[in-house]
């Protein structure tokens, strides 16, 4: 699962999510990729889950860029605790997302392949998604 | 830098836009609403003029074959027709709308430095016969040439590429009105082998990651025992549950 290897502090505030990805929303790698079309946080768990989706979809052709990394620390507290007592253990790790931002991106295989593959990737995350492509994103209608 | 700006063409696209006096993001906004996105225009020794135009048909321009290289005859109402190509545009993150457009006032005889498409031709051997993927590196390189010069895309026969070769910007054969201007040593694309993913069983994974990353302590007297002062907040939180 994706971490980061260093930290500055155990335990963050959840903080908010206000605006949308202006930077990291555009193709970047890939011909093709998978865009987030509201704000939240992707578990460390949902971007494995994605990629292997994809990986195991795609097989032996096709490469698959991740564009999003867990920063965040997510605490927890034991089940049948009373309230109180101070912040839970850090339990997961969640990266934040804002609408725009590209998860994933893919290379090297045809688009009704990556489609397929991006729709797999995209049931195992509880945001809303769009499929992009290079072509289509080269100057978009108002 | 050129000073005088080339007449109007029959062969070119013609844009038409209107002089915007109202600046700012609140007017900015009402312009889109209205159905026009705000842009402007500058270069050739000229003075920038803020205008507005209709996204479509900027639109039409970027999706054309020669995309955001393409040359147009921007006719200002009731002012200025200049020749003139888009230099940077603003898109909304989520579903691409344009809200921006930059462009540049061209004169036809002086040289200017372009960014053109990279197109690959052929399949390579290590993508055929090897099993390979064929990554393009870069997908635009900077070339300076004429305006009337700019190629639509630089065409590059990847076909002898077998596993672990690429193909530079050096390599690339261009008319000599053409001058590179990105670094020759780039890599344009090359074919890499598929990396073989080998599953390992959950419970491996699991006891092979850390549970916890290491905390950058500040201070020296911290540095030396990191590991202690982690222990810590574990051993705390223990003892207060032994409490309850």
């Amino acid at each position: 699962m994706l971490m980061p290897k260093k930290v500055k502090f155990r335990k963050q505030q959840r903080g908010r999510r206000a605006g949308k990805a202006w930077t990291g929303s555009q193709l970047a790698f890939g011909d093709y990729g998978l865009k987030v079309s509201e704000c939240g946080w992707i578990t460390d768990r949902q971007i494995e889950a994605s990629r292997v989706a994809m990986t195991r979809f795609v097989k032996r052709g096709g490469k698959i860029w991740v564009r999003v990394f867990p920063d965040k620390p997510v605490t927890k507290k034991p089940a049948e605790t009373r309230m109180g007592k101070g912040k839970g253990a850090p339990d997961h790790w969640v990266a934040v997302v804002k609408p725009g931002r590209i998860l994933f991106e893919m290379e090297g295989v045809p688009r009704a392949q990556a489609q397929e593959a991006m729709r797999l990737a995209a049931h195992k995350l509880s945001l809303r998604t769009l499929f992009v492509s290079r072509e289509e994103s080269a100057g978009g209608v108002a | 830098m050129a000073t005088h700006t080339s007449p109007a063409s029959p062969n070119r696209p013609e844009l038409e836009a209107e002089t915007r006096a109202a600046e700012g993001k609140g007017a900015a906004r009402k312009l889109r609403r209205a159905g026009m996105i705000p842009a402007t225009l500058y270069g050739a020794g000229k003075a920038p003029l803020s205008l507005s135009l209709n996204p479509k048909s900027v639109s039409r321009v970027l999706h054309s074959d020669t995309g955001h290289n393409t040359i147009f005859d921007l006719k200002v109402a009731g002012g200025e027709t200049a020749a003139a190509m888009i230099v940077d545009w603003q898109l909304e993150p989520v579903h691409g709308a344009l809200l921006h457009v930059d462009m540049k006032r061209i004169a036809l005889d002086v040289r200017l430095r372009v960014r053109v498409p990279v197109v690959t031709q052929g399949e390579p051997v290590g993508v055929k016969t090897q099993g390979g993927i064929l990554e393009l590196v870069t997908r635009e390189i900077e070339i300076e040439c004429l305006p009337g010069d700019i190629p639509e895309h630089l065409t590059v026969d990847v076909s002898n590429l077998s596993i672990g070769q690429n193909f530079r910007i050096g390599e690339l054969k261009l008319e000599d009105r053409l001058q590179i201007i990105t670094d020759t040593e780039r890599v344009i694309a090359h074919v890499v082998a598929v990396k073989e993913v080998v599953e390992a069983p959950a419970a491996a994974e699991a006891a092979a990651a850390p549970a916890e990353p290491e905390v950058i302590r500040k201070g020296k007297a911290e540095e030396a025992e990191p590991e202690a002062a982690e222990a810590k907040p574990e051993a705390k939180a223990e003892g207060k549950k032994e409490k309850k």
